[in-house]
């Protein structure tokens, strides 16, 4: 019984996990499915979406602008002083 | 689930950060470190947990890509994921979704806001939560000018941007320095609303955006980041900018808002008084306002105008292309209205960059507020106006240096004559008028009956004809319209006049409008004046050939002014006896009894019998003491459309000219007779020796007035009739339209009427030649009753010596002496008769040489050139000059001098 039960679990789960992939695709978040899941299971545990997205969106930010900075010792640099090449040129100040 | 969440949230983090980022544990520290922190620090959302919003959210933002299909699709996956009832939290993934929804067509972005992660970065490293950080302090994004269009990260912004619009409409004005700058190709893909606004602002307007390059934004890219200190000095300094921005947008319509409000007094957009505001900002919006004020005026003009049921074509269309100005500008305010909205909803998370200010407000409604201006202008002058006038209104401010006015303008007029030009298709190819609001500047008197239709029916109505339109074009127009109903309606020619001149289109759309607007001189002037050409030439053929125009007017000549001479003649001779009776025993038909007779004796009869037909005799009134030759007269009748040319009153001239004419006539008659009476009478008065002195008299008296009247014949004849007819002959034959006709025929009746003397300069001439021609007659009877006693006498004298031989013959005394003293006793009765006789020429001789001399000091001093001739020609042996001494100046000298000078 336990185990249909949870078969049933497993194929709703599956089910629920299809159609948010599904509609992930459909926003055409960039989600693929283990990220999307790992989002799930955070979201259940009650982290705030916000929160999470911004951290999504900043971590592609950052592995993007990593791939772009071709010079290699600045990267982690600039990555550890939090400048970027743009606030300098802006003038603005940074910490 | 099942399996899974055992795990805590720290390693899910981790094996997420790896994921996204591709890289191995060790190498995210960082952004692991970072990951934890916001996640931690920020455990209470700052939005309603709400899973319907979510979901609409959702649904309005897949709208917005235009993806109808996918809304619906999504909605259904929703129903499945809400049946399915496994996630807890759907509303928190729904919305971690929609957070990280990307929209495919975007743009590419330009601008890595990474600069603000990247700031925030440090920052929260050190202490302050990304949340937590006012946005006040947060820089406002500058473009990345970086040059080769750089990596276009196509993330979205580090707020919470979940409505795109946030942050597209930065992005709007930004993309522009892009273009400027390496030619980069405009972001002309992905209409989001935002880039909208961009491209919606100088576009605005009703011109066609034909360029992508928007002119406005420009002063947007100069922005400097700048710390945003309005926003945040709410409480303290009343009224805050957004408030004031929302009160601004109300303003725009034409609504009174919470703090500005419409002033009656002053006519103006007024701030409250009791509002604290600082300086600027109660500038900046009074500056703002004004474009609410050109706003209501415009549109109270229309307003007003729908509801005036009279106002006619022209003025609708006018108020439609002001309401199509009106409709552009009222989707700026749309869309700036929704930027508010948007805000509304994002509360102040938005941040700065999305959001409107005045000075965004200023800018962005710089052209507006140009265009509006004019079209306020516009409606200012129009006022009151309508029809051809409203269209000349609209023309003249056309003339202006500025092109995008001009172009606003010439699009405007474009659509006002529109009507205008409709109106005058019609009229020049089917001449029909439907202008139930006088708007054209062809009017219609529906009083005006047939017969006068050429005349009356049509006129100009010179105030609404518009100014690009020229008087002569304007002149050319009504004539062929007029011809048009003339030919259907008087003529009951019913050709269609497609027939008449090959139609080309008529201006079917504005558009045509607008083109024959711009080339006025040739295409425009082109049509009219083939459409002239073509209806003239078909008109004075259907005239001359079924109504045989020109010949009616060579058989006026012919009859009316005596040009049929053996006719004339014949005629005179038959009513010679008629005439000479008193007026009032003449009957109609016996004189037009002898007209008939008269027609078909002489060359007459061989003439059109049209023409015979309308010849009658006409009987003027009879004043007391008349004979016939006062009352008789002949007669042409028209009518149909001949009577156009020959009107009632061109009748009349013509009855008073043949009036003249044929008194004319009758004196040179007269004198034929007297000298016909002299010849005769010459041989038989022989024997009386004692008349020839008498008789002497007559005949030098006769001489004379046949020489007068002789001048005056050839005078009339060739001086006047024959070079006025010339005149018109040359005329009529050169007339391309039936006014010229009309006018040719009215100068030449003018001219004859003058220099036959009819006219009221020349009354006193006039009176002298009447005084001349009734001495005449009074001659004639003079000699007529010398000649009966004188030949009375001859006969008794002749049956005396007949008596006489006849005695003798029979052997007696020849006569008796008392018979032969009753015989002298008559004869001297006879000769004592003799100087009555002639002291009575004398006096006649007198009598008329003083009038002819009379006459001849008024001629020779008429301005009239001919006449001064005449006076030469009357004189030419200097006859009367010698008797008068004011006569005795010479021709040359008496020009220019005045009589009293004489």
């Amino acid at each position: 019984m336990a185990s249909s039960a949870n078969a049933n679990n497993m194929n709703a789960v599956r089910e629920t996990m299809d159609v948010l992939l599904e509609i992930s695709r459909l926003l055409n978040t960039g989600l693929d499915m283990e990220s999307l899941s790992i989002c799930v299971r955070l979201c259940e545990q009650g982290i705030n979406p916000e929160a999470l997205s911004s951290v999504i969106k900043e971590l592609r930010k950052a592995s993007d602008s990593l791939k772009v900075r071709t010079c290699s010792g600045d990267r982690d640099r600039y990555l550890q002083n939090g400048v970027n090449r743009d606030t300098i040129e802006q003038g603005c100040p940074h910490f | 689930m099942a399996a899974l969440d055992q795990k805590s949230p720290n390693v899910l983090l981790q094996s997420l950060c790896c994921r996204i980022t591709g890289k191995s544990e060790a190498e995210v520290a960082h952004q692991f470190q970072y990951a934890v922190r916001v996640v931690g620090s920020n455990y209470a959302p700052t939005i309603e947990r709400d899973e319907f919003l979510v979901s609409e959210k959702i649904k309005k933002e897949l709208l917005k890509q235009r993806r109808e299909g996918d809304a619906a699709l999504f909605s259904e996956l929703h129903r499945k994921l809400q049946t399915q009832g496994v996630l807890k939290h759907r509303w928190s993934v729904l919305y971690l979704l929609l957070s990280l929804c990307e929209d495919p067509r975007k743009p590419s972005r330009v601008g890595s806001y990474g600069a603000l992660f990247a700031q925030a970065l440090p920052r929260d490293a050190h202490s302050t939560p990304f949340y937590c950080t006012r946005p006040g302090s947060l820089p406002l994004s500058y473009p990345e000018r970086s040059g080769p269009g750089g990596v276009q990260i196509s993330t979205s912004m580090g707020t919470s941007g979940i409505s795109s619009l946030g942050v597209y409409s930065l992005n709007g004005p930004t993309p522009t320095p892009q273009p400027l700058l390496a030619g980069h190709p405009p972001q002309t893909a992905g209409q989001q609303l935002g880039s909208r606004l961009a491209w919606a602002l100088p576009n605005s307007s009703a011109l066609a955006p034909t360029s992508r390059a928007p002119l406005a934004p420009s002063p947007l890219s100069t922005r400097a980041p700048r710390p945003r200190h309005d926003g945040d000095l709410t409480g303290e300094l009343g009224v805050g900018e957004a408030a004031l921005v929302r009160d601004i947008l109300y303003v725009f319509q034409g609504i009174d808002g919470k703090f500005i409000k419409m002033s009656n007094t002053d006519n103006c957009y007024k701030i409250d008084s009791k509002v604290v505001l600082c300086k600027s900002l109660r500038d900046t919006s009074n500056r703002l306002a004004e474009l609410g004020w050109l706003h209501n005026k415009i549109r109270k003009y229309t307003d007003s105008r729908s509801l005036d049921r009279a106002f006619g074509l022209v003025g609708q269309s006018f108020c439609a292309s002001l309401h199509q100005e009106l409709k552009e500008y009222y989707r700026l305010l749309a869309v700036l209205h929704s930027q508010l909205q948007v805000e509304d909803d994002q509360g102040v998370n938005l941040g700065v960059e999305s959001s409107l200010t005045l000075r965004r407000l200023l800018v962005w409604t710089y052209d507006p507020k140009v265009r509006l201006k004019t079209l306020a202008a516009l409606v200012d002058f129009c006022q009151g106006r309508k029809g051809g006038e409203l269209a000349s209104a609209v023309h003249a401010y056309g003339k202006t240096g500025d092109p995008q006015m001009r172009a606003l303008v010439q699009h405007i007029l474009s659509l006002v004559s529109h009507p205008i030009l409709n109106f005058l298709y019609r009229w020049i190819y089917d001449g029909e008028l439907e202008d139930t609001y006088h708007e054209f500047f062809v009017a219609s008197d529906p009083t005006v009956k047939t017969d006068r239709l050429w005349h009356d029916k049509y006129s100009l109505r010179k105030s609404m004809i518009p100014t690009f339109i020229t008087m002569d074009q304007a002149r050319k127009v009504l004539l062929i319209g007029k011809s048009i109903n003339f030919l259907h309606q008087v003529c009951h020619d019913r050709t269609s006049p497609g027939k008449i001149t090959p139609a080309s289109k008529s201006t079917d759309s504005p558009k045509d409008a607008a083109e024959l607007l711009s080339d006025l001189e040739g295409a425009f002037q082109g049509k009219i004046d083939a459409a002239y050409f073509e209806t003239s030439k078909y008109l004075l053929n259907v005239l001359n050939q079924n109504y045989l125009l020109l010949e009616h007017l060579q058989a006026m000549r012919r009859y009316l002014l005596l040009g049929q001479g053996d006719f004339i003649r014949h005629l005179m001779d038959l009513l010679k006896p008629e005439l000479a009776r008193p007026a009032t025993t003449l009957y109609q038909h016996n004189l037009t009894g002898i007209l008939e007779t008269a027609v078909r004796a002489t060359n007459a009869q061989y003439d059109n019998a049209e023409i015979l037909k309308r010849l009658d005799v006409r009987l003027l009134e009879v004043s007391p003491g008349d004979t016939g030759w006062d009352v008789f007269s002949l007669d042409y009748h028209v009518e149909g459309p001949i009577a156009t040319v020959f009107t009632r009153e061109c009748m009349s001239h013509y009855l008073r000219v043949f009036n003249f004419l044929w008194r004319a006539k009758r004196m040179e008659y007269i004198l034929t007779d007297i000298w016909k009476g002299q010849m005769c009478n010459a041989k038989l008065l022989k024997s009386m020796p004692e008349l020839s002195g008498v008789l002497h008299q007559c005949h030098i008296l006769a001489n004379e007035m046949v020489h007068f009247i002789h001048q005056m014949q050839y005078y009339i004849t060739f001086e006047v009739l024959e070079c006025c007819w010339d005149e018109l002959w040359n005329k009529v034959e050169k007339a391309q339209d039936l006014d010229h006709i009309i006018a040719a025929h009215e100068g030449f009746l003018d001219s004859v009427i003058s220099r036959c003397l009819l006219d009221t300069n020349s009354r006193s001439l006039l009176n002298q030649l009447r005084a001349i021609f009734d001495q005449i007659i009074e001659f004639q009877s003079a000699q007529d009753s010398l000649y009966r006693s004188a030949l009375e006498e001859l006969t008794l004298r002749l049956q005396y010596e007949e008596r006489k031989k006849q005695r003798d013959s029979e052997g007696e005394w020849g006569v008796t002496a008392e018979q032969e003293a009753e015989e002298n006793r008559r004869i001297q009765e006879f000769q004592e008769t003799i100087p009555k006789m002639r002291s009575q020429l004398r006096i006649l001789t007198h009598f008329y040489q003083g009038i002819v001399q009379q006459f001849l000091v008024l001629i020779m001093t008429s301005p009239d050139e001919s006449l001064r001739f005449l006076s030469f020609r009357l004189d030419f042996n200097e006859h009367y000059r010698a008797r008068d001494p004011r006569l005795r100046a010479s021709l040359g000298a008496t020009r220019g001098r005045r009589p009293s000078n004489i």
